[in-house]
């Protein structure tokens, strides 16, 4: 954009101690170079007057008081450059207080239910504590985290109202944790995580695709927090059924993996399996030779309890 | 053109269908798919979180196995894509993993992964690796009746290191290649979203939920049917549909077809031998139209 052309803004507006619905408003900025979605919000209440709510104090990606909605991307206002026409309404997953305003309540507490903080039995003797920086990369990653819960705004799962699933910001900061080597609660995090529904993820990679810190959110945080819960028997009896499956068949027979996976719930999916079997749906699939499944096995055998 | 083949386990067992649709039309456009019948499972999203050395392993594995075929491989399911591009991009970055393993593991039987193979998903292969001149001539039964709403599934999208194709706001990648085969695409709301089906197994409703959401925009859009890359989209949106209707109240009723399926279609191969009949949601008001 040039400067003397100008920025169109349509801004969600919405008061619910007085409006019915929400609405949206058009309002029109004269583009300045550089310009920020930040900055077009303080143009239309500075230089307009109007009466908008929104969220920030830093202005330099610090404060993750920021985040906005703009033309369906959950974004930093503060780190976003503005678009000649744009839609900006509050992030999607949290309900609204006021205009772009939403309430952080629901991620605070959940942060409080996973215990923001290093935990061990007993002090490390002496002083420094020698920490190397491969021992600290996983927890070290997710240090970026500013808590700006982009990540849980662009959630599916959250998105369809599926509150068992804590969404990927808490998980982040449980996994900086989880994944710290000083800290000592490894059997309290994995049932944690459990809690916070780790396995209700759905691995779309869209909470990864939004992070402004460029944290690989289900790479870095969700799936190791989800093996930390597995490998200390923290539910995932479906990771357990398909390893056995891949295991034994080199591949996935997806009848007996659902079964597995789902135990005696799978009598209720009776009549989807009929319909399933009417259609020749069921057949199990051509497993790889026993040759294959013997060098599988081998392979299981010498990568067990190694880590890459 | 001469490539290996990596079906996946579902197109192995469930979507038997889009295995056999994929051979049919790379046989009608020249393309010469060697399935790599030995090879292991890509682990899904599963076997890298309870196993992760095992995965790689497995698929370093699937990697020699290709290179001794070709210097391509094909896939046809978005999370193998996935799977096995993070792990070719992973043995890449660490050139001593790779050795490792070579050195360790794939020397006992024989096999060494060298690192030249390209790995690409049948829609890339169609968007810039066939010459569309030629994939023209070859369409016989123009499909222009059909307004397809493309759902080309996240993990062809994202992480976006893999994905050299789309926005993954905005994917067009799949409609082109729709609208390459001759028939119409529809834009809506669903396109980049997620069908769910990696919590099928833990919990269905969140699943359900997703995929209805996304049938409903597509059928508000005017579609007449859906088209999947991937044979687990294909599975909740088709085998899970009255499911999901239950759980939203609603009535959808749309045919999901896979890409391989739309593209047999345009080819001029029957309904029958692209194995429509093997779907849950009726297929034949796509077929009649």
């Amino acid at each position: 954009m040039g400067v003397n052309e100008r920025v169109l803004a349509r801004v969600f507006r919405y008061d619910p101690s007085h409006d019915a619905a929400p609405r949206y408003e058009a309002y029109e900025v004269p583009y300045e170079r550089d310009m920020r979605v930040l900055d077009v919000l303080d143009a239309i209440v500075e230089d307009q007057g109007v009466s908008l709510a929104y969220r920030w104090f830093c202005g330099v990606k610090r404060c993750g008081m920021c985040g906005v909605t703009v033309n369906g991307r959950p974004v930093l206002a503060c780190w976003e450059a503005a678009e000649p026409e744009m839609v900006i309404e509050p992030l999607a997953n949290f309900p609204v207080l006021r205009d772009l305003v939403v309430e952080r309540d629901a991620f605070d507490r959940s942060l409080s239910g996973i215990e923001p903080y290093l935990q061990r039995r007993t002090a490390h003797p002496g002083f420094p504590e020698p920490i190397t920086h491969g021992e600290m990369e996983g927890a070290y990653h997710l240090m970026d985290c500013i808590e700006c819960l982009a990540c849980t705004a662009a959630c599916p799962v959250l998105r369809v109202g599926w509150h068992r699933f804590a969404g990927p910001a808490v998980l982040v900061q449980l996994a900086k944790f989880a994944l710290d080597p000083r800290d000592g609660e490894a059997v309290k995090r994995a049932s944690l995580a459990l809690e916070a529904g780790v396995y209700d993820c759905v691995s779309c990679y869209a909470c990864s695709d939004v992070c402004p810190q460029e944290i690989s959110v289900l790479d870095r945080a969700i799936e190791p927090v989800r093996r930390l819960a597995f490998r200390h028997g923290a539910g995932g009896t479906h990771l357990q059924a398909f390893r056995e499956s891949v295991s034994a068949l080199g591949m996935i027979d997806p009848v007996s993996l659902m079964m597995k996976s789902r135990g005696l719930k799978s009598l209720d999916k009776l009549p989807l399996a009929l319909k399933m079997m009417a259609r020749g749906k069921l057949s199990r699939g051509h497993a790889v030779s026993q040759e294959a499944c013997r060098e599988i096995e081998v392979i299981r055998g010498l990568t067990e309890g190694v880590e890459p | 053109m001469k490539f290996a083949y990596f079906p996946g386990c579902s197109a192995r067992s469930t979507t038997r269908e889009c295995d056999h649709a994929t051979r049919q039309v790379a046989a009608r456009l020249g393309i010469e798919l060697e399935e790599l019948g030995t090879a292991a499972c890509c682990g899904s999203r599963d076997l890298r979180v309870s196993d992760p050395f095992f995965s790689l392993t497995l698929n370093a594995r699937t990697f020699a196995l290709a290179e001794q075929v070709a210097d391509e491989l094909v896939t046809i399911c978005s999370t193998c894509q996935l799977n096995l591009g993070q792990d070719q991009l992973q043995l890449r970055r660490r050139p001593e993993l790779r050795d490792r393993i070579n050195h360790q593991i794939l020397s006992r039987f024989g096999l060494r992964y060298e690192g030249r193979l390209r790995i690409r998903h049948l829609l890339w292969l169609f968007a810039e690796g066939y010459d569309w001149g030629k994939l023209r001539r070859h369409i016989v039964r123009p499909l222009g009746h059909l307004k397809v709403a493309a759902f080309p599934c996240c993990h062809l999208l994202r992480p976006r290191e893999l994905n050299g194709y789309d926005n993954p706001h905005e994917p067009d990648t799949l409609d082109m290649v729709i609208r390459l085969f001759g028939a119409e695409t529809v834009e809506y709301g669903g396109q980049a979203s997620c069908c769910g089906f990696h919590t099928l197994r833990v919990d269905e409703r969140p699943a359900l939920r997703m995929a209805g959401g996304i049938l409903q925009e597509a059928k508000r859009a005017g579609a007449n049917c859906v088209v999947t890359a991937s044979p687990f989209c294909h599975t909740v949106f088709d085998v899970y549909q009255s499911a999901s209707e239950d759980e939203l109240g609603l009535k959808l009723g749309i045919p999901i077809l896979h890409l391989s399926q739309l593209a047999g279609l345009a080819l001029g191969i029957t309904a029958d031998d692209l194995l429509l009949s093997r779907h849950v949601v009726p297929t034949g008001s796509v077929v009649q139209l």
